[in-house]
């Protein structure tokens, strides 16, 4: 064994001693044990202080006085202790049910953040109105029937006086002047728009859903553009149905559907009550000069309709406390900042015309002139105009404004420039002015209105 | 101590039973203070019900209970430096006719020349082994009257094992010189 395995036997002797070695290294050392001297001298030395020990450190037993009580406090603060759930999500449900505060606080958190997040959804508002949206695409030949899942309206609704939810009728000696009736129910959709009123109040039924409207004796009217453009449902009050039916009669009186020549609104879904069939036969008064802009038409622009989901977009309670304080006067504002502009309505009035749609065209055109009196009305799209008056039987008007051609066409060569659209269909104007008073027209038109005259046929 | 951690009672009180004695042993040779090892013994025991939550299976529970122990006694240690540590010899509880805690275990088959001999030298030796270093003693005190490992030793105090074993070798070099004065006297002894 050489010196350095020597050595490192030599410092297993303390492992030996307490019998740290198994059983082969320790069989190792019992034959180191023969070889080193120094090993077994100190071994032997080991096993004295250990003999010693054993007799100068005996075990001792804890005091009996004491040991009970420390063992009965030990054994109450074990029992004290309770094992800790496992999972770190056990743990905090625990603490959060173990206190009161923090349970009131996590309720809180849950209902709040449910309607937070309801709330930037934009649930909790009423939906938008839906013919305002269909409207506002321009999509011909879609007029959708109202659907009947639409909200309840609040209650201030049906609490509102007759007036208020018709803003359409006007003053109130209008409403006792005209009966009371029940509102037609025939059709597929039934629209109503106030020219005055500066709104329209649609009232949509249902081919098959009449009888069921019946039985739940409820209808539905739409306040739409006038007002919030929300769905309001009314009781079908006698004077309601009158002042729908006013209101109906009034516009197909003026144009038919009510919704001012839109396309959308010339299929056969969305038809105006005839005029026959409207129970409100009472002779309405003309159309009051009104200081406010009452085309309600134009609230059908895309502008408008922006300006309506503008409008939505405001919370639920001031919507409904303009609702109930004044649904007229929210229309009247509505429309004071979106009246049409007196090209469209010329536009859409010169397409009636042209359409034959000869009530909407008169309508227009009347709208316009009351509207915008000092608009320039070219004398051919005047033509148009004497041609509906004609057609509606109104013989003198017609007559009163062949008079005015050729003034207005000699004002507005003066001091309005007419567009080169105009310009150039300018020699056309008096072709229905010169068939219609050939005498007059030549009178007033000169000859350039007189030589195409010669050229072109009268068209009525 | 598992199924203490999970709640069962009874579990406790058997490692109580267990390691009650042992540990007392431990304190008692440790602080040298037979009232202030039992408060000690306590604290222990306490500290095991507090941190039995965070007890994993890292090291043999006896470890981890000696490593408690050890840890109040060197603060206990450090407190009661000053203070005149409690004789062996003084008899139990304060009463004066009460034997010292020395002559708890006596040989019954030895003479009385060999029990005054094995008194003198059991004096001896416990005022060597109080008289060693605190980092010697409680290794000496572990190997010996705990009969732990060197390894658990080390894990124990917080030093490598070979430190644990040199402070072992120190420790029993001077008990043995301790020792040689009596070494004559109990071979002569009947």
């Amino acid at each position: 064994m050489t010196h350095v395995e020597q050595q490192s036997a030599c410092e297993r002797l303390l492992d030996f001693a307490y019998g740290e070695l198994d059983e082969a290294e320790a069989q190792k050392f019992r034959a180191h044990l023969e070889e080193c001297g120094k090993c077994r001298a100190e071994l032997a030395s080991i096993e004295r202080v250990r003999g010693a020990v054993k007799v100068a450190l005996p075990a001792l037993e804890p005091p009996a006085s004491t040991s009970g009580a420390l063992h009965a406090q030990l054994l109450h603060a074990a029992a004290q202790r309770r094992p800790a759930p496992r999972g770190k999500l056990l743990v905090f449900a625990r603490k959060v049910m173990q206190h009161p505060a923090y349970a009131a606080a996590a309720m809180f958190l849950l209902v709040g953040g449910a309607v937070g997040i309801e709330w930037s959804r934009g649930r909790l508002l009423m939906p938008e109105h839906q013919l305002a949206q269909s409207v506002e695409s321009a999509q011909p030949a879609e007029a959708k029937p109202a659907t009947p899942e639409v909200p309840t309206p609040p209650k201030e609704a049906e609490n509102r006086p007759t007036a208020a939810s018709d803003p359409l009728v006007g003053s109130a000696p209008m409403q006792a002047a005209v009966p009371a009736a029940e509102p037609p129910v025939g059709g597929t959709a039934q629209s109503a728009r106030g020219t005055e009123g500066g709104g329209y109040l649609e009232k949509a039924t249902r081919k098959g859903d009449v009888a069921e409207s019946d039985k739940k004796s409820s209808t539905r009217y739409y306040l739409g553009a006038q007002g919030n453009g929300l769905p309001m449902e009314v009781k079908p009050t006698p004077a309601r149905h009158a002042a729908a039916h006013r209101a109906s009669a009034r516009y197909d009186r003026g144009g038919g559907d009510g919704l001012g020549g839109l396309p959308s609104m010339d299929d056969g879904r969305a038809q105006s009550a005839p005029f026959a069939t409207a129970p409100a036969a009472a002779p309405a008064p003309p159309p009051a000069p009104s200081t406010r802009p009452s085309s309600v038409d134009g609230l059908m622009d895309s502008s408008e309709g922006k300006a309506e989901k503008t409008q939505l977009a405001q919370p639920r309670e001031r919507r409904e406390a303009k609702d109930a304080n004044s649904a007229v006067a929210v229309p009247r504002a509505a429309v004071a900042t979106k009246s049409p502009t007196p090209d469209s309505l010329r536009k859409r009035a010169v397409e009636a015309a042209n359409a034959n749609r000869c009530d909407e065209a008169v309508r227009l055109f009347d709208e316009l002139e009351r509207d915008h009196p000092r608009y320039h009305i070219s004398a051919r799209d005047r033509a148009g105009y004497v041609r509906c008056l004609r057609q509606s039987g109104r013989e003198q008007q017609a007559l009163d404004e062949l008079n005015s051609i050729a003034p207005t066409t000699d004002h507005a060569a003066k001091n309005h420039a007419p567009p080169p659209a105009q310009r150039s269909a300018a020699p056309a104007e008096p072709q229905a002015a010169s068939e219609a008073e050939p005498a007059q027209s030549k009178k007033k038109s000169g000859k350039k209105a007189a030589e195409p005259a010669k050229t072109s046929a009268p068209s009525y | 101590m598992f199924r203490y951690r999970d709640g069962d009672v009874r579990a406790f009180e058997l490692l109580v039973t267990r390691h009650r004695k042992a540990v007392y042993n431990f304190i008692v040779r440790f602080v040298r203070d037979p009232a202030q090892a039992e408060d000690v013994l306590q604290e222990t025991f306490l500290r095991i019900v507090k941190s039995a939550d965070a007890y994993e299976k890292q090291a043999k529970f006896t470890t981890w209970m000696y490593t408690i122990a050890r840890n109040l006694c060197v603060d206990a240690s450090r407190r009661g430096k000053h203070r005149k540590a409690a004789s062996l010899d003084a008899p139990v509880n304060g009463e004066a006719d009460a034997p010292a805690l020395i002559e708890r275990v006596a040989d019954a088959g030895a003479t009385v020349d060999r029990q005054a001999i094995g008194r003198q030298m059991a004096e001896r030796m416990q005022q060597a082994i109080a008289e060693l270093p605190d980092e010697q003693r409680e290794i000496f005190l572990l190997r010996e009257v705990n009969d732990l490992q060197f390894n658990e030793i080390a894990e124990i105090v917080g030093c490598p094992e070979n430190t644990v074993k040199s402070r072992m070798r120190y420790a029993l070099e001077k008990l043995r010189e301790a020792l040689e004065e009596y070494r004559d006297l109990a071979q002569a002894a009947p």
